[in-house]
């Protein structure tokens, strides 16, 4: 509980006294007809610990790609570090890291191969990038994994690479698309105090994912969107006092679900009965 | 990556000032050609279709083994050195092949290798400009272009070479690379068509069947060419004499490159030779102007493959309204696990692009083998004829012919990229597992081969009237017994339950060598009964008891059984 204090304190005192690392203002997106952002804004400040969440086709991982430059037709403004992401990407995308969800990788690459590639994106010299995945491919327990190929890798192990992919060039913001996706109980341990110490250093994260008690622990800071509309926006004692709930699966249910819970498992439970 | 990677990643990476010019990062664009080029040669390519040994094994080889598959498609090119009777002749059906050649394995290439949607989430999040995601695009399409032409032209240059002599090797390298960019020219242009009219879902799938076109081509390619040969009057044409080969395209080359070659600009040389430069290159203009940016704006459709597929799952449900698989499956099998298979293996083999990758392509060398064997075989000048006699042979002999399809599709039925799948088998309360591979047999049977037994019957009975019909019966029933006698002794894996690998491969030999004899003897005994109707009835009847005990033994194969 006392986590959550001093962030909210420092949640606020960001408010008042900095300019926002990534500022999104009536930000629309279009797929076709279909509506699936509808004027979202948010502020979010250096440091914060972000936590997007929101049912599936709520629009998240459209965020996640307006932010990291991938989509450029969209309305509104989004600025990172006071850079018009439409007008800029390049320079947008030097200060991002970005892990994306389902392990998306060049499979037949070895891991050195893959991040020397990533590496040389992003205009790291050879030396620098051979030391640091060394580095944190040792810490994931994967020194000895570096030169094999990548299709015989568990899921876990693709997203430890792309983890190191996304963190090596030490970009100020980070953006996690489930993350925790395959890793087991003691690397998703590491990931977490991983992502702590990255905002205490003065990083920028945000984390979207499914996996409410996670994000719940990890976010100091809490965005839930439901059908492409932020439906609350809050750390998670704001969000517990507002909705009068205490779990962030309740509060989520309580904000997105059309039906009450309790009635769907009911529903479950009567068709044994033919 | 290997020396010739190397060799002409270095080539194209000679002009990097100019690159650096017009606005790309040198050192971002080395990194993706070297990652991309690595990555091509541990792939499977068009030309070979992973076989069972070569799927555990670490692929290291694959642009290697292209090149060698180009340079054996390019000898097929010789053979367009005898048609005809003069120079242009013979370039004219040299480039007309070439294109065709090109254009069908850039096609595969394209769309395995040179569109990666997986570059949305890896090269484009990072900072790296247009021009250097649009450079790295083109030299990764210019160098892999480059790997199969020069292997692809290299007998046909030789060969032009010993026939025409040292003057004709730059007009031929310049007719070589015009006509590859005017290939590259159709290849968007159909690209642009199978866009236009189907959903980039399908685009695969299409891509898929062009594949197995392709494959069967080329086996007929080999077979019918050196027999055309043979044809005088194809070797003795000129298509100088013909007046609309002016509209020809692959004309212009052939003629533009002749008259390079000899100097000689009178007649229609000088206008070939300007429209064989000219209409390349316009072409690609057109290409890189129009189609490119719409190509990327579907292409980026692909990517967002959810919304498609659930509306293709809401049409794969409405559509089963007049040949409802579950009436066929309750028409040949008992309820129970026996239904389920055959249920189950009917729509994995007509949704699974897997499947019908591997078994497609022996429908159409049947197709060709057939075809070479009425032309070919010692009782042509009977079929000519109009004998009755050899109109049935020939009948018969496509039917146990036949039986290579069924062959092909049985062998492949225990295989799927899905296997992990087949938990559900496992899991599930299965008492006889030899209920469901019945089930699945029978639908193999009748998905594959009713149709095929049908067409022939219908072929047999329009070309030699009713008499016929007692013996293709007798033929088809007999197909349809040794293909029961094969699957209880090869199909011992549930449907769609493994993975394609080595393994299999010993006992397997002998078996199918015994089907072959067995299919030989059950031929001939057929032959010599052929005239005596009581016999052919009492051999037909025979076959149905025997599959059906043959069946009652699949359906009692236990766990145990069981491979």
């Amino acid at each position: 509980m006392r986590k959550f204090d001093s962030t909210k304190n420092l949640y606020n005192i960001n408010r008042y006294r900095m300019e926002p690392i990534i500022r999104i203002q009536n930000l629309n997106k279009f797929y076709g007809s279909k509506h699936v952002l509808k004027d979202i804004s948010i502020d979010i400040y250096p440091g914060q610990v972000i936590g997007y969440i929101g049912p599936n086709g709520a629009g998240k991982s459209t965020t996640v790609k307006i932010i990291c430059g991938l989509l450029s037709d969209f309305t509104g403004e989004v600025m990172v570090k006071g850079i018009d992401i439409r007008k800029n990407p390049v320079d947008v995308k030097a200060m991002i890291g970005y892990v994306p969800e389902m392990a998306e990788l060049y499979d037949v690459l070895t891991p050195n191969e893959f991040l020397s590639l990533m590496g040389a994106l992003y205009k790291m010299p050879q030396e620098l990038i051979t030391e640091r995945t060394t580095r944190m491919m040792d810490a994931f327990g994967m020194a000895g994994n570096m030169d094999q190929r990548m299709d015989s890798f568990s899921k876990g192990m693709k997203q430890k690479v792309l983890i190191t992919s996304g963190l090596m060039h030490n970009p100020e913001v980070i953006i996690l698309d489930e993350p925790l996706s395959g890793l087991d109980a003691n690397s998703v341990i590491i990931v977490k105090e991983l992502i702590s110490k990255l905002a205490q250093s003065g990083k920028t994260i945000f984390y979207s994912s499914h996996m409410m008690d996670v994000v719940e622990k990890v976010s100091d800071r809490i965005v839930l969107i439901n059908e492409g509309k932020v439906v609350a926006d809050g750390s998670f004692e704001e969000l517990k006092q507002n909705q009068d709930k205490n779990s962030l699966e309740q509060i989520f249910a309580q904000l997105t679900a059309s039906q009450s819970m309790h009635e769907a498992s009911d529903r479950l439970m009567n068709a044994f009965d033919i | 990556m290997n020396p010739v990677d190397k060799f002409f990643l270095w080539f194209f990476m000679l002009p990097a000032s100019i690159y650096e010019k017009a606005g790309v990062d040198v050192l971002q664009l080395r990194a993706i050609l070297t990652a991309k080029l690595t990555m091509d040669n541990r792939r499977q390519t068009a030309f070979k279709r992973p076989n069972r040994n070569q799927e555990k094994k670490e692929i290291n080889k694959a642009t290697l083994g292209m090149m060698f598959g180009s340079f054996f498609m390019g000898l097929i090119l010789l053979f367009s050195f005898s048609f005809g009777v003069d120079l242009i002749t013979k370039l004219t059906f040299f480039t007309t092949m070439f294109i065709f050649i090109m254009c069908i394995t850039l096609i595969t290439d394209f769309t395995s290798v040179l569109i990666d949607v997986r570059d949305n989430f890896i090269i484009l999040p990072k900072p790296i400009t247009d021009a250097t995601f649009v450079a790295s695009r083109l030299l990764h399409i210019t160098i892999r272009t480059f790997l199969i032409i020069v292997p692809l032209t290299l007998p046909g240059f030789i060969g032009v070479v010993v026939m025409e002599g040292i003057s004709v090797v730059l007009p031929f390298m310049l007719m070589v690379l015009m006509s590859s960019l005017f290939s590259i020219f159709l290849i968007n242009a159909v690209y642009i068509l199978i866009l236009k009219i189907t959903t980039p879902s399908k685009f695969q799938t299409i891509i898929s069947y062009i594949q197995i076109g392709f494959t069967i081509l080329i086996f007929a390619g080999y077979q019918i060419l050196p027999r055309l040969r043979e044809n005088s009057a194809i070797a003795h044409t000129s298509l100088k004499d013909l007046s609309y080969i002016q509209y020809y395209p692959p004309y212009w080359f052939a003629d533009g490159c002749q008259a390079l070659a000899k100097m000689d600009f009178s007649g229609s040389g000088l206008v070939s030779l300007i429209l064989a430069i000219l209409v390349p290159i316009v072409s690609i203009w057109v290409v890189i102007r129009f189609f490119a940016p719409s190509f990327n704006r579907k292409l980026s459709l692909i990517t967002a493959r959810t919304e498609e597929q659930s509306k293709a799952a809401v049409k794969t449900r409405k559509k089963t309204s007049f040949f409802r698989p579950e009436k066929l499956a309750a028409l040949f099998t008992k309820t129970g696990s026996e239904y389920m298979g055959f249920l189950f293996s009917w729509r994995m083999m007509g949704r699974s692009r897997d499947f019908k990758m591997k078994v497609y392509p022996s429908f159409g060398m049947i197709l060709v083998i057939g075809i070479m064997f009425i032309f070919k075989a010692p009782w042509s000048g009977s079929i000519a004829s109009g004998s009755v006699n050899g109109m049935l042979i020939m009948m018969l002999a496509f039917v146990y012919l036949s039986s290579l399809l069924l062959t092909a599709a049985l062998t492949n039925l225990p295989y799927s990229e899905k296997y992990k799948a087949s938990w559900i088998f496992y899991s599930a309360p299965v008492e006889s597992p030899g209920k469901v591979i019945c089930g699945a047999v029978k639908s193999v049977m009748v998905s594959i081969y009713f149709p095929i037994a049908l067409i022939l019957l219908v072929v047999g009975l329009v070309l030699s009237g009713p008499g016929i019909l007692p013996n293709m019966l007798l033929g088809v029933i007999n197909v349809l017994l040794i293909g029961a006698v094969n699957a209880y002794l090869t199909v011992r894996k549930l449907p769609f339950s493994s993975i394609l690998d080595g393994s299999a491969n010993g006992g397997t030999f002998l078996k199918s060598m015994l089907l072959m004899i067995l299919l030989g003897v059950v031929g001939v005994i057929h032959w010599v009964i052929s005239g005596y109707i009581w016999a052919v009835i009492s051999l037909l009847l025979l076959s149905l008891l025997l599959i059906w005990i043959i069946f009652n033994e699949i359906k009692a194969l236990s766990w145990d059984k069981l491979s």
